[in-house]
């Protein structure tokens, strides 16, 4: 599938996995899809999940080791910074564009693009959620797991931690992929998701769906 | 290092030559823009790179960016301080940041680069 408005620097291809990968071909594919963005300026929208419970490290954690009660999972390296993400009961997203996408010259600003749309969409799911913001973020917070930190541009229902993501900058490209956690995991219980918090949807494909066209709104309809 | 006596690539590497050995940096423009460096990855000494390769990763913002190599050589020494002390990218981005220095391969390419006006008004359009 293709959206686009009449500029083609804002049209963007989206990928939908029809099943859950492992966590080395996720990866794989977001790394493709990156290189695609910087060699041929081609901007894609995936939605993926997790065929096993896996952690991703940040790409700066390569020494860190999982901690007690994760060390047994499968473990992939992220091409993008931030904390390790448990890959459970999640919905991923992935952004990849191009170096003649608007939204490329503000890399920060991918952030608030895309999780504005996160936003409306749970919040038209009666779910009441928000961006973090600079006063209540503690950038120096360094635990192991993406979801123990805070950052400003993290989605928080009520404080706890619903939605994350990390970028990567190649040649004048951009990916940007995140984690909407949907259910607590059994390896965190203390990370609750959005269907266990009130969101009124509780399917992750119909989630997607709804989310696909919000971001595609937000990246196809910015000015060139 | 006095920024004019400098070469700049477009991608915002600085590059200050000495016989057949170049200092390799980022710029100031360039650490202004990535904002609150947290980490940075240093290419092993003796590794060899064609101009335009990656030679390092910096992280901001969760985001990790990747470093280009303006010109081709072999890594003679590395500013092994600079991951503890990224201050020094911002503080001193011409002198106390620089990251690599290199014996260079093809010292041709140094023609290649931008001048420090050259640089400035390839900023000023970004």
């Amino acid at each position: 599938m293709v959206a686009a408005d009449s500029a083609s620097s804002n049209r963007v291809h989206v990928v939908r996995e029809p099943e859950p990968l492992s966590g080395s071909d996720n990866m794989r594919i977001d790394e493709d899809l990156l290189n695609q963005a910087s060699q041929d300026d081609v901007n894609t929208l995936r939605f993926y999940q997790w065929s096993e419970p896996t952690v991703s490290l940040g790409y700066f954690q390569k020494e860190v080791r999982p901690p007690e009660g994760l060390e047994q999972l499968p473990v992939v390296r992220r091409l993008s910074g931030g904390g390790a993400i448990l890959h459970d009961q999640e919905l991923t997203y992935s952004v990849s564009l191009g170096r003649s996408h608007p939204c490329v010259k503000d890399p920060t600003g991918i952030y608030r693009i895309v999780h504005a749309a996160i936003i409306e969409c749970l919040s038209e799911l009666d779910f009441d959620c928000t961006l973090r913001g600079d006063e209540n973020s503690d950038p120096a917070n360094k635990s192991f797991l993406c979801f123990s930190r805070s950052d400003p541009n993290d989605i928080v229902h009520a404080g706890t931690k619903v939605v994350g993501s990390a970028q990567r900058r190649r040649r004048g490209a951009v990916l940007q992929h995140g984690s909407i956690l949907l259910r607590a995991s059994e390896f965190a219980p203390e990370l609750p998701g959005v269907f266990d918090l009130g969101c009124r949807e509780t399917n992750a494909v119909k989630l997607a769906d709804k989310l696909e066209g919000l971001i595609l709104n937000q990246l196809c309809e910015l000015p060139k | 290092m006095d920024p004019t006596s400098l070469r700049f690539a477009s991608s915002h590497e600085w590059v200050a030559v000495d016989g057949d050995t170049a200092t390799v940096g980022i710029s100031k423009f360039a650490v202004d823009a990535l904002t609150d460096l947290v980490y940075l990855e240093l290419p092993d000494v003796g590794a060899s790179f064609d101009a335009g390769a990656i030679f390092g990763v910096v992280e901001s913002v969760k985001a990790a960016s990747d470093l280009y190599l303006p010109v081709s050589g072999e890594v003679l020494e590395v500013n092994e301080a600079l991951p503890d002390d990224l201050g020094m990218l911002s503080d001193e981005p011409y002198d106390g940041g620089w990251i690599v220095k290199l014996k260079l391969a093809k010292p041709e390419e140094v023609d290649g680069l931008m001048d420090n006006a050259a640089y400035t008004e390839h900023c000023a359009k970004q």
